[in-house]
């Protein structure tokens, strides 16, 4: 009688796949000699050759798995053009680098707007103090931060951060009544010392030369952002105050 | 034995993986007929051996382009058709048999109840194998496959293949000896 034991063994000896020692064990039984007889011929059995299909058959599987790849081919292709995956990540670096680059250069222009904007406001203190001796004669102390003589219109205009703050008004009247109290007395005041060729509002639009200004300040009129310029002709002072738009909010004689 | 890969297998699965029709013809003619063999005795009839070759040459198509490489060519391709003849087997095994197949069995004297015929060919002997014992002898005695082989087709320990092999091959001889005791009841001739 022979277990599944005996049988892995014969079995492993029959292929081949036994070691030497097996094999021996194996050969010197003669139970084992004999099942090794019967798995033998169930071995050969099994391996008894297979009629094969015809040469038709077999082409024609064959020819109908070939068409299936160049379907699938085609279906792939159909389904989704060829995409170059390193054109795609090429395209997605691009695409996130440009997003930097954009982000840089936005603070990059907020942060040169402000060194600018500081840089002027240093500038028009330390103009205003150093030309104060000659200005100082003719103009009151407190419009000296503004004098529109010690500085140049356009570019005084054109940094906002440079101009005097009035303050805020909630009617022209009271803006009028501030403008007056900056300005030195009239026979003075009337010695403008230079044209302003062009005003440009804060925002940057040139609104346009003007003759004989003689004072420029911002403030704040009803609650909007304005700038106050103040020209002399004639012997007639007239004050102007426009938004920054350039859009004349009123004008009036001084 | 022949080994069950050849030196042409890499350039032939090269080329066809690179869309070579030619390749990719020649790659299944080289393996259509083991693939062949492997089925009929897996499935135990010409028919559903066909049924399933056109099966495993499809699956061999549609996974070629995942091949690589790792293992034989030769190993893939019989994983490949024998799960193919495994999956055909689960198939058959829910599909209703037709009344004149039952008819024309009973006629050939099998004993449709219990499966076992009088007079058994090596297919019906291979029937009453369990699926998983049948492949391992089919692919040592009719593949030619040696043990480690056979692990690698099956992801089975080498163990495990001599076992299989052994209980499929014993499950046949007593088969065909017309005797369905289990080998642990079976008398072994005296010398």
């Amino acid at each position: 009688m022979t277990d599944f034991t005996d049988d892995e063994l014969v079995s492993a000896v029959l292929d081949g796949e036994a070691t030497d020692e097996e094999t021996a064990r194996v050969y010197a039984d003669v139970v084992l000699t004999a099942r090794l007889d019967e798995l033998r011929a169930a071995r050969d059995t099994i391996a008894a050759p297979v009629d094969l299909p015809t040469s038709e058959q077999r082409d024609a599987l064959i020819a109908a798995a070939v068409t299936s790849a160049d379907a699938r081919a085609e279906a792939s292709a159909a389904a989704s053009p060829p995409i170059d995956v390193h054109d795609r990540h090429r395209r997605r670096v691009l695409r996130v680098a440009s997003i930097a680059a954009a982000l840089l250069a936005v603070a990059g222009l907020v942060g040169a707007i402000a060194a600018i904007s500081a840089r002027d406001s240093r500038k028009a203190g330390s103009t205003a103090a150093g030309q104060a001796p000659a200005s100082s004669a003719a103009v009151p102390a407190a419009a000296q931060p503004a004098s529109p003589p010690s500085r140049d219109a356009n570019s005084a205009a054109a940094a906002d951060g440079g101009l005097a703050e009035l303050g805020s008004f909630q009617t022209p009247q009271e803006l009028v009544d501030a403008v007056k109290a900056e300005m030195p007395p009239a026979p003075q005041a009337l010695q403008p010392t230079r044209a302003a060729p062009a005003t440009t509002s804060s925002t940057g639009v040139t609104c346009g030369s003007r003759d004989n200004v003689t004072y420029m300040a911002r403030a704040s009129l009803s609650g909007q952002p304005v700038i106050v310029i103040v020209s002399a002709s004639a012997g007639q002072r007239t004050i102007e105050v426009v938004d920054f738009n350039c859009t004349v909010v009123f004008t009036r004689p001084l | 034995m022949p080994r069950i890969s050849g030196p042409d297998d890499v350039a032939l699965v090269a080329a066809a993986q690179a869309g070579d029709d030619a390749a990719l013809e020649a790659l299944l003619r080289l393996y259509h007929d083991r693939v062949y063999r492997l089925c009929r005795r897996m499935t135990g009839n010409d028919a559903d051996a066909l049924d399933a070759t056109q099966e495993a040459l499809l699956a061999l198509v549609r996974g070629l382009p995942r091949f690589d490489g790792r293992s034989s060519f030769a190993t893939w391709s019989y994983r490949v058709a024998t799960n193919t003849c495994l999956d055909e087997l689960r198939r058959r095994r829910r599909r209703p048999v037709p009344v004149d197949e039952l008819a024309s069995t009973a006629a050939n004297g099998m004993d449709v109840a219990s499966g076992v015929a009088d007079r058994l060919s090596i297919d019906d002997a291979l029937a009453t194998v369990s699926p998983e014992f049948r492949v391992a002898v089919v692919l040592r005695d009719v593949c030619a496959l040696d043990y480690a082989e056979i692990a690698e087709v099956l992801g089975v320990p080498p163990g495990t293949v001599r076992s299989r092999i052994a209980r499929g091959r014993a499950a046949v001889a007593a088969q065909l000896a017309g005797n369905r005791d289990t080998p642990d009841d079976r008398q072994i001739p005296s010398a």
